[in-house]
């Protein structure tokens, strides 16, 4: 059984990304290039969908989390990408729940189940 | 799945070959069915996992929330905001194992064409890796969690039965993540170990127990995290495998009735 560590980046709102980085996730290198991206309201899907494709580009990253909301500004992104590593979690944020019919990978066993074998990219 | 020998077997020109031919695949898709079988139940059973971990990291994250809008509260809106965070150059102090689990599916049986490409889907096991004050790693995740509380222990008895009752308790109190982030000198300490500092320490030397108390809500969401990503991934897994073995089984079905028709 092979073993590596890793890090965790994060993309949400700041009350989580202050949690988690409380929690000790929060990485700095020497170029000042950190592995969390806060989104408010200045934030751009251009910024958005480059910070996604950078972290899950990294090395040396293990896990994205990206608040379902932000994950659904950038819904055909992070639908596309079906690697293991880095793995892409959807969590909930403060204002808005989580939804599991958003979920990419639940969505994506989803159709499995039920007899519409259109898939996920039914459901917009 | 029995489709193929239903086919085979509603053939007109049934010889020896054939016969033999049809009992041998029987043998090869009853096999294939069991391990479907057990994939599938696999699969329902790593769904049924991941839900439940979904609510508990919902529940953290709740807390964790409530907590930090309690200290913002308390410590005021300017106390608790982003333009705090440093942008030192410095490691995380929580990092994530990652480790390649051997995939058991493969083990039986002979392989052939179609197990080779569920050989390109692994399973992957994350836990978490507390960097420690001392230099050490703690390791954290359901089953390791339990291993390394219970050698402590006994490492613990062990010092209890030969020191003294005093050097226990200074011990314990190192061990002890929580307590560390509760002394005002042990944050210093870790401000001053190279490239890991508290963040807690970022938002001030007296920060709101609220602070301290969503620090450790977002661990135990950190707890959850891990075990959500390894149930997807299984999930995930398992989903390719059936779907894979779906699609083969279709290809199967179509090569022998073009293979029928004439």
């Amino acid at each position: 059984m092979a073993s590596n560590t890793a890090l965790l980046a994060i993309i949400g709102d700041e009350d989580t990304v202050t949690g988690f980085l409380l929690a000790g996730v929060g990485n700095v290198d020497i170029r000042r290039k950190t592995n969390y991206l806060i989104v408010d309201n200045k934030t751009t899907v251009k910024t958005i969908e480059d910070t996604f494709k950078e972290f899950t580009a990294r090395e040396d990253i293990a896990i994205v989390l990206i608040s379902q909301y932000v994950a659904n500004m950038i819904r055909f992104v992070v639908d596309r990408y079906n690697k293991p590593i880095p793995a892409i979690l959807e969590i909930p944020s403060k204002d808005h729940p989580y939804d599991p019919s958003q979920d990419s990978i639940l969505a994506r066993v989803k159709h499995m189940f039920s007899s519409d074998p259109s898939g996920p990219t039914n459901r917009y | 799945m029995e489709h193929d020998r239903i086919v085979q077997l509603t053939e007109g020109g049934v010889n020896e070959d054939s016969i033999s031919s049809s009992s041998t695949s029987s043998c090869v898709t009853d096999g294939k069915g069991t391990q479907e079988d057990a994939e599938i139940l696999r699969f329902l059973d790593a769904l049924d996992h991941l839900i439940c971990c979904r609510d508990s990291l919902a529940r953290s994250l709740s807390q964790g929330w409530m907590e930090i809008a309690s200290a913002r509260y308390s410590m005021g809106p300017a106390r608790i905001s982003q333009a705090l965070f440093s942008l030192k150059p410095q490691s995380a102090s929580t990092i994530i194992s990652v480790s390649e689990t051997e995939n058991s599916m493969l083990e039986t049986g002979p392989k052939d064409e179609e197990e080779q490409v569920c050989d390109a889907l692994q399973e992957f096991q994350f836990s978490i890796r507390n960097l420690d004050v001392k230099g050490g790693t703690k390791i954290k995740s359901r089953e390791g969690n339990i291993n390394s509380e219970t050698s402590a222990q006994s490492n613990l008895r062990q010092r209890h039965k030969s020191g003294s009752m005093k050097n226990h308790i200074v011990e314990d109190d190192f061990e002890n993540d929580d307590d560390l982030s509760n002394d005002g000198d042990l944050i210093q300490h870790r401000a001053d170990s190279p490239n890991v500092s508290d963040p807690l320490a970022w938002f001030g030397t007296l920060v709101s127990p609220h602070l301290r108390a969503a620090q450790k809500s977002f661990k135990d969401a950190l707890e959850m995290i891990v075990e959500v990503a390894t149930a997807q991934t299984r999930v995930q897994r398992t989903y390719d495998f059936i779907k894979e073995s779906d699609k083969s089984v279709h290809g199967a079905d179509v090569c022998n009735e073009s293979k029928a028709e004439p």
